[in-house]
This record gives C-alpha cells, structure tokens and sequence, in this order.
C-alpha cells in the first residue's frame, strides 16, 4: 500500500534484507561511509537500503523531491513525530509481550492501538496543515486518510479510545508514614513542590514536571503496590476490565508491517540527511542535482564524503574539485602524479552520482548529472601476487562490466592495466574505451597512461597538479588541464579563494 | 535575580574577535592580565573572558564605562565584595568535593547534603548582605546603587526568615512525618503523574489517636489499609516515599542552583571590575594616561592621542613611546620603517585600544575617539618559526581565509609583516589584491610591511583614504621608536643589519 520513494512499488524490508552489497560499493568507499549506520540503534539494520539503486529517472526524481520535502524544517519535524510516535506503539506493543500479567498484557495492547492510530492521525493533520511538495510524501498523506475513514478503523479506534479513556480516568491517593499506609480515592492536585517554588525564587527557564521524573516502581511489570491499588479498581468496575479483556484479549496484528517498514525508509532517508547536514554545517558544500538525460556533466566543488568526514574528526582540510564535461564530450580522463587525489576524485564523482540517483543531495556545490541506473567501478587489483594474475583478474572484470552493460550506465576505472607494459596497457584502454563509448556509458577514467588523453578533442582532461617549488608536493586540487604556467603563489591564493573578486563576494554576502 | 552590572549576555555571545588564540598572543594581553589579576587565577580568566568578547554595541559600552568608572571610584568596596563572594566560594567548594566522594547516596543523605548547601547558601548571602549594605551608603546614584537596592529588596529580612523557616520543616521531615502522595493509572496500567501533596509532621500518638477516634466510621469507609506486614507491599511503600522526598528536595535544589548561580555570575562581574581597578591603580600610579574613549556612533575613524604601547609600558615600567593618529576617512594604514623602529609596538597599541574600548574599558592614551567595528582580527606573520619552506605562504593565507570566512564589512584587521614569505613582486600582488578587495568591503586595515614596491605603488598612485605612516629618526638618524606620517622610502634596513652585524656598527 505504501512506500516513501516508489508509491506503490516500493520494496518491503523483507525483501531489501536480502539485497546484496553491489559490487562499485567497496571501490566508492560506500562500505565505510554506510558503516556509520552501525553507531545508531536501529541503523545497522537499514543498511541494506543502499543496496538499491533507482531503476528509472522518474523512481530517482521522486526519491529526490522526498529528500527535498525532508529539508523542509515543518515536514522533518512532522516526520521525526511520526517516526517517534510509531517507534512508541512499537515500544509498547513489545511491552505486551513480555509482561508477565494477562491484564497488563492486554492494557499494553490497548496503549498500543491508540498510540498507532494517533501517531497516524498526528501525521496527516500536520501533513496537512505543512504541506509537502512532493507526490509521494502527499499520496502517502492521503492514503493514511483514506485508512483512518475506513469503517473498521473507525469503530476500531473508537472502541479503543473509550475503553482507554475509562482507565485515564483512574485516580488514587496514598498517605504514608511511619506506623502505616492508607490507600483511598482522593486524589489531589494540590502540589507540594509548586507551593515552594511559588515562595523560592527560581533559575528562569527551567520549568519542570512537577510530577516525578523517577519512578518508584521503573519496572514495566506491575509492582505490588500498583497491584493492589489495581486490585480496588477491579473490585469497583469489573465489566470495564472485562471490555478490556474482550477487546485485547487475544493478540492480533495492529501495527501495519507496511508501516514499520516506511519507518525504516524514513530513517534511512534522515540519517543520511542528517550526515550530510552535519558536514555542511561545517562548510562542504551539498546540493540537489539536476538530472538530466543527456550526458552532461557539472560539479563544482565535489569531495569524498568519506575523507571530508574522517578529516574533520582530525581537524584536516579536504580540498573541493570541480568535474565539469559537455553532452558532447565522452569521457573524463585523469591524469598526473600519484598520491596526487586522482583515486580521491574517482570516489567523489562515483559517490555524486550514486547520492544523486538515490534521490539525495550530492557533496557538491552545485550539481548537474546524467541519469544512471548502473554504477561500474574497476579499481586496480591489488589481488594475486604475480603481475599476470592481478592483469587476469582485472580483465575479468572490464569483462563481466562490458557484458552487463545498460543504456545508462556510468563506468569508473582506476588505473586499470598498471601489471602491463605501457603500450599495451595504452591499446589495451583505447580498445576498452571506444567500446564503452560506444554504448554509451558514462566514463570516468583514471590512467598512468597520459598519452590516452590526446586521442581526441572529445574527452575532458583532468590534471592532478603539484606545487611548482621543485618539491612536488601534492595540492590535491585537479583542473581541467591547460597551460601550466601558473605560478605557486597564485595558485595557493586561488586554492584559499583570497584573489580579489572571491574576498569581496565572500564578504560582501555578509 | 539578575546580576547585570556588565550587560553579559552580550559578552557571552559577542563574535567580534572569532580569533581569540590569535589575538591573545599577538597583542601579548598577558602581562595586562597579570597586572589586573594580581595572582588571582579567577580574576585573570573572568578579566580574559570578558576583555576578549567586545561588545558591538554602543549602549552596551557606554554603560560599562560607566560602571567601571563607579568602580574606580570606590575601589575598597569593589575588594570587598571581592573577597567576601571568594571566600562563599571556597566553603561551597569544600562541600561540593565532600559530596563527591559520597558518589551515589541514600536519598536521606542526599536530602541532607541539599540541605547543608541551603544552609552555606544563606549564611553566604547575609555576609554578602551586610558588605552590600554598607557599601550602598558610599556609592552615588548609578548602576551599582540600583543593583545593590534590587538586591536588597529581592533579599530582605522577610525573606532570609523564610528560608530559615523551610530549612527547620525539612529537618522535622527527615525525623519521621507524613507524606500525602496522588496519582493516577497510565499506559500499561503502570502508575503515572506521580504528585507530592503535602509533607507535614505526625501530630503526637495520644493526639492522633484521640483524632482517630472521632473519625473512624468516616476513616474505614474511605480509606484501605495497606498493610505492611506484606513486605513487597512494605518495601514499595518506602520506595514511593523516598522518590516524593527526593523530589521535594529538588525543589530546594532549585533554589540553591538560583542563588549559586547569582553568587557565579557576581563573582565574575566583580572580577572584572576588581582587575580594572587593580589595572587603574597601577597605571595611575605610574602616571601613564587612561582615558575612557569617546564612542562614536557611525564612524569609524580612530583618533588618538598619545597612545602607547600598554603591556610594553607595564613590562618596561618606563613611558613608552606616545603616538598619535588622526585617521577621518582612513581604510587603510601602510606602515613601513626600520625593524625595532616601533612598529610592532604601535599596531599593538592601535589593536589593544581598540579592543579594550569595545570591551567598554578605559584605553591606554591621552585621549581617544573611535567607532566601533564588528569584527576585530590579527594577522601576524608567524616569524618565529624560522624554517623557510614553501609551507609559509600557504599556513598565512589558509589562516588569513579562515578569518575572511567570518569577517563582516565593517571590521577591522591588523596585518604584521603579512605576505612576505614569498617574492617581494609576488608579495606585492597578493597583498594588493587582498586589502583591495577588504576596503571596498569597509573593513579598515593596519598593515605593517616591508614590501616596499607595494608601499611605494599605493604612495605613487594615491590609493583613496589610505595613510603612510613610518618610523621616525631624529636628526642623528637615530630611531625615537615614534611613527609619525611620511612616504614610505626604501629604509635599507637590510643594509643597516648587514652593518650592524658583518661590520660591527651601530
């Protein structure tokens, strides 16, 4: 009945858990940036849900307008209700079974029903009073209307709610001293804490509950105090106990497995949501890709999302690149020295693509990109000891890539060939090259082999660049390549955007 | 209550220096800090805290001023309520470690350690009651009399009694009394909304039980007898009623938290105000001028008047060089010279002034008018570290781009000897480029320098609202250590090592 990215197609959890960790997701660094899945309570279970790619532009366009519905501050407030509001019948409802009291059993079963139907009800109210944009966050809203109208609801949550509301009514009043303890019906709202508040001046801002925080009796099983004073109530009214015992006394399924498994999707989406906020809140640059059919290619900006995260756990600077390739041009070629952040970009155009398919927001500052619904990714094999077998191994591989080949797949290579001799390794890539562009994938290639990047006009060279002091030293800062005569100094000032026309917009927009 | 002597939020939340590190050790507030502190670790802290989140607020400075003029007028009392909230601080301290230890007690211990707290509390604020007393009939109308009237109206006899009075109830209670507890059935039919109604003395056996009498017919009929001798009913009943005293002892928690935390943020305020005092007594009696700045609204023009250098004067404990500046449209001063010719010294004099005039504090000149700048940064080329590698210019200008990152127009920045870890021509780019683009952003640059072919093109081309200031020599060619305005010329200061350390001259 639902889904939150592919109404009414959507996979069910069941289903997503036995997806299987696609092959591009180690060479991405996916696998480590899922991993932080695992620091949540219920994370490590959603982890699967990476494993799906979106089939179509249309499945990826509504996943994206979602994820855009969720930065609206009004609906991620609706949804983190909703979630906390389920995760509460859930809470309960698991409550019931392990209470070892048949009338506790059944009271928790009721709680459940009308926490359920209420979070529901809270949901679409507040759906309705901020409205989300999207077709499948609005289609969502409706449905859960339409549920809650449903005749059998409707009597379901009525019966629910009235039996429920006889036992709010439920009041007692205890005295305690020394030589005894007396139970009666007496129930006060006169409060003793309020009434020295009222003569001591207060710390301001700190309102709180009057009532306990801690509770005597933090079991969730009935204590024999509560047992007794049960017990009064029971003398007083058996047929409510009896209702009750009618109406839950035997199990029956009141959390719909369709919404617990929304609530999964929902969790997905903001965990990520919330990563990626966490990141930008501390200057790397998210956006919204535009996706488009053509292949068309434009990110300003991008970073790894892996590396920025670790590297602002240890107080390192990331450098951003820009990637940028016309619908005319067939490939992305980068070239220059090692440890120069070539592999580094690889990942970050490979991660920009699979975000921006999955609907999410890309580590990029602005963002244009092809709609893919295969990733390929071949990283050079460091499997097998001799150099024949890692060659073996990797040509196996373009091999199994080239057979599975879509209409809108997207191939990143990272330094492929290195076991060969260079001329091969330099036939070898033209051969494997002109075939993928032929089927028109996506190409990013990363290649030692430099000499590829002058095969023709048609293919984007990106350049890794060195400080031009005679060192080396690596900036990890890629361009698209052009006459090198650029002198250190300016290209340091142009790295910290200190020329003038960026300082002045950098502090103008103050 | 409120203490608002200082206007703190404002200081709390100022972002006028995002740099403090910086700023510390660039201007060397350290012996200023020292002076004011006297040795007092918390002086020292409260005053650093305070000096380096300037306001950007003229209502804001004006008052302070005020404040610490009141202050300096009345020093002895300023001591006073000094050590006497210094000395509540120790004893609170002593018992706070002692309860520390304790770790996790039985609520009746941590009733009385609450209520222990509540005694050491209300002893403390008669004592502080009494300075405060005495020092109202001293102080003119201003904003230490109408705090020190609030306080005594918020505080006043009725009130002490008052908390006399809780404190006896509460003591009564931990002997033996009767608490009154309502509640109602919640989710999973655990109890909820548990609610404390009453705590009061058992009246005395012969009493109760004459009461008894009267009302039994009225007793059996509503009430049930829980019965202890069940020993798990017993043993809820106990726990029940230890959680109500516990929360009521919260209550009181909550007082002493409000009255520890007047008697923290008094004992900062006063802090600061002691270290002004200190600071003023021994500048004053050195002789150097103070004067507090006249804050000017929209401007942001400095002038001065003989200022100088102040913890070079503390150190020294000589007058330091007095300088002057008159600077009406200025966006930008160029300051070139002889190294050890003073001007360090006088970017540090112009930046402390500055921010010690923000921070509503009297500065360290004859006379001072400035405006207020909503930010304030240094930038001093890190020298020190001697090894010239290709890493410099880069660590310089990822930290000059971490400030522009958070500079707003408007703001002020000091650049010493900036940009000369490269190529005097590439220097010179880079450094024209830059303070370009900050004055046409309005923020206001001191840029001390020896990158003479930039100096001499802002010169040459008459670059709008700047000034050229230099060290200045006396007719023996002498540096006086005073800057004084005048067209940057080629100093030769390298020449003028050379001599002084390949051929031994002076």
């Amino acid at each position: 009945m639902i889904s939150l990215f592919e109404p009414g197609k959507g996979l069910s959890f069941a289903e997503v858990r036995e997806l299987q960790e696609p092959s591009y997701f180690r060479d991405l660094n996916m696998d480590q940036y899922a991993s932080f899945f695992k620091e949540f309570e219920v994370g490590a279970e959603l982890i699967p849900y990476f494993y799906y790619l979106p089939k179509t532009k249309e499945e990826s366009g509504h996943r994206q307008s979602v994820m855009k519905d969720l930065c609206d501050h009004d609906v991620r407030a609706a949804v983190n209700r909703f979630i906390s509001g389920i995760g509460v019948a859930e809470r309960y409802l698991g409550y019931s079974e392990i209470v070892n009291a048949s009338v506790q059993k059944w009271k928790w079963r009721l709680d459940t029903i009308v926490q359920f139907y209420s979070a529901i009800d809270r949901f679409c109210r507040d759906l309705t009073e901020n409205p989300p944009k999207s077709e499948p966050l609005l289609k969502l809203r409706d449905d859960f209307t339409a549920y809650l109208n449903d005749a059998e609801t409707v009597k379901t949550r009525a019966k629910a709610e009235e039996i429920s509301g006889e036992f709010d009514k439920m009041r007692f009043h205890i005295t305690i001293n020394k030589e005894r303890a007396t139970l009666d019906f007496q129930y006060s709202e006169e409060d003793y804490c309020s009434s020295i508040r009222s003569e001591f001046p207060r710390a301001e801002g700190e309102r709180e509950e009057n009532s306990f925080t801690e509770s005597p009796f933090g079991d969730i099983n009935i204590a024999p105090l509560e047992e007794f004073i049960l017990n009064q109530f029971m003398k007083q009214d058996r047929v409510l106990f009896r209702n009750l015992e009618t109406f839950c006394g035997i199990k029956r399924d009141i959390i719909l497995p369709e919404v617990s498994d929304l609530i999964r999707e929902f969790r997905f989406a903001l965990l990520n949501l919330e990563h990626f906020e966490k990141l930008k809140n501390n200057g790397f640059p998210f956006s919204f890709p535009e996706i488009v059919e053509d292949r068309e290619v434009n990110l300003d900006d991008c970073f790894d999302i892996v590396l920025a995260a670790k590297n602002l756990s240890e107080n390192k600077e990331v450098v951003l690149n820009d990637i940028m390739k016309s619908k005319e041009e067939t490939a992305i070629l980068v070239t220059g020295p090692n440890q120069g952040g070539k592999t580094t970009l690889a990942r970050a155009f490979g991660q920009c693509a699979y975000f921006g398919m999955m609907g999410f927001p890309v580590p990029a500052g602005v963002s244009r990109l092809p709609f893919v619904d295969r990733i390929f990714t071949q990283f050079a094999s460091t499997a097998g000891n001799d150099v024949e077998g890692r060659l073996e191994h990797e040509l196996t591989g373009v091999k199994a890539i080239l057979d599975s080949l879509t209409d809108h797949s997207l191939v990143i290579f990272n330094e492929l060939f290195t076991s060969a001799p260079t001329m091969d390794a330099l036939t070898m890539s033209r051969a494997l090259l002109s075939t993928l562009i032929e089927k028109n994938a996506v190409c990013f290639v990363v290649t030692h082999t430099f000499e590829l990047a002058f095969d023709s006009d048609r293919f984007v060279s990106l350049v890794a660049t060195v400080v031009e002091d005679g060192s080396f030293r690596r900036t990890y800062r890629i361009i698209r390549k052009s006459a090198d005569g650029i002198a250190y100094a300016n290209s340091i000032v142009s790295k910290y955007k200190l020329d003038y026309s960026h300082i002045f917009g950098r502090i103008r927009a103050r | 209550m409120k203490v608002n002597l200082l206007n703190c939020a404002d200081y709390v939340n100022s972002d006028v220096l995002p740099f403090k590190n910086d700023v510390f050790e660039d201007l060397r507030f350290e012996p200023i800090l020292n002076t004011m502190a006297k040795n007092d670790k918390f002086v020292y802290q409260a005053c650093k805290n305070i000096i380096l989140a300037p306001s950007e607020d003229r209502k804001n400075i004006l008052h302070r001023q005020d404040a610490i003029k009141e202050a300096v007028a009345q020093k002895k009392y300023i001591f006073q309520l000094y050590i006497t909230i210094s000395e509540i601080f120790t004893d609170l301290t002593i018992l706070k470690n002692r309860t520390k230890k304790e770790g996790n007690p039985l609520p009746s211990v941590r009733v009385m350690n609450s209520l222990e707290t509540l005694d050491l509390l209300s002893t403390g604020l008669e004592k502080l009651k009494a300075v405060i007393v005495d020092a109202n009939n001293q102080f003119e109308p201003g904003i230490f009399r109408s705090f020190f009237e609030q306080f005594l109206k918020e505080y006043d006899s009725d009130f002490m009694l008052l908390v006399h009075e809780k404190c006896q109830t509460l003591r009564t209670l931990q002997i033996g009394g009767e608490i009154q507890i309502s509640g109602r059935v919640g989710r999973g039919l655990k109890s909820d909304g548990l609610l404390v109604n009453s705590i009061s003395e058992v009246k005395s056996k012969r009493k109760f039980e004459r009461l008894n009498a009267i009302l039994n017919a009225k007793i059996r009929k509503n009430e049930i007898r829980i019965n202890y001798e069940d020993l798990q009913l017993s043993r809820d009943c106990r726990d029940l009623e230890s959680t109500g005293l516990l929360h009521v002892a919260a209550c009181f928690e909550d007082f002493n938290k409000e009255i520890s935390r007047l008697f923290e943020s008094l004992r900062t305020q006063i802090a600061f105000f002691y270290g002004c005092c200190n600071l003023h007594t021994h500048m004053t009696g050195m002789t150097f001028g103070l004067c507090f700045p006249e804050i000017a609204e929209k401007s942001h023009a400095i002038e001065t008047d003989r200022m100088y250098d102040l913890s070079l004067a503390i150190e020294t404990l000589r007058a330091p060089q007095n300088n002057s500046l008159r600077g009406s449209d200025t966006l930008l001063y160029i300051i070139t010279g002889v190294n050890h010719g003073g001007k360090t010294s006088f970017l540090r004099a112009a930046a402390v002034a500055q921010i010690m005039a923000q921070a509503g504090m009297f500065v360290p000149a004859r006379g001072m008018k400035t405006g207020i700048f909503r930010g304030i940064f240094t930038h001093f080329g890190r020298n020190e570290d001697a090894t010239l590698n290709s890493g410099r210019l880069e660590e310089e200008l990822s930290r000059l781009s971490r400030m522009i990152d958070v500079m707003k127009p408007g703001s002020l920045l000091f650049l010493n000897e900036s940009f000369a870890t490269t190529s005097e021509n590439e220097g010179a780019a880079i450094a024209d480029d830059i303070i370009r683009a900050l004055n046409d952003n309005k923020v206001t640059v001191f840029f001390v320098t020896h990158i003479y072919a930039y100096a001499k093109r802002a010169y040459r081309e008459h670059y709008e609202n700047t000034q050229f200031l230099q060290t200045e020599r006396n007719e023996r060619n002498e540096r006086t250590y005073r800057i004084i305005s005048g067209e940057p010329s080629e100093t030769g200061y390298g020449m003028e090592m050379y001599s002084k350390i390949i051929c031994g001259i002076q």
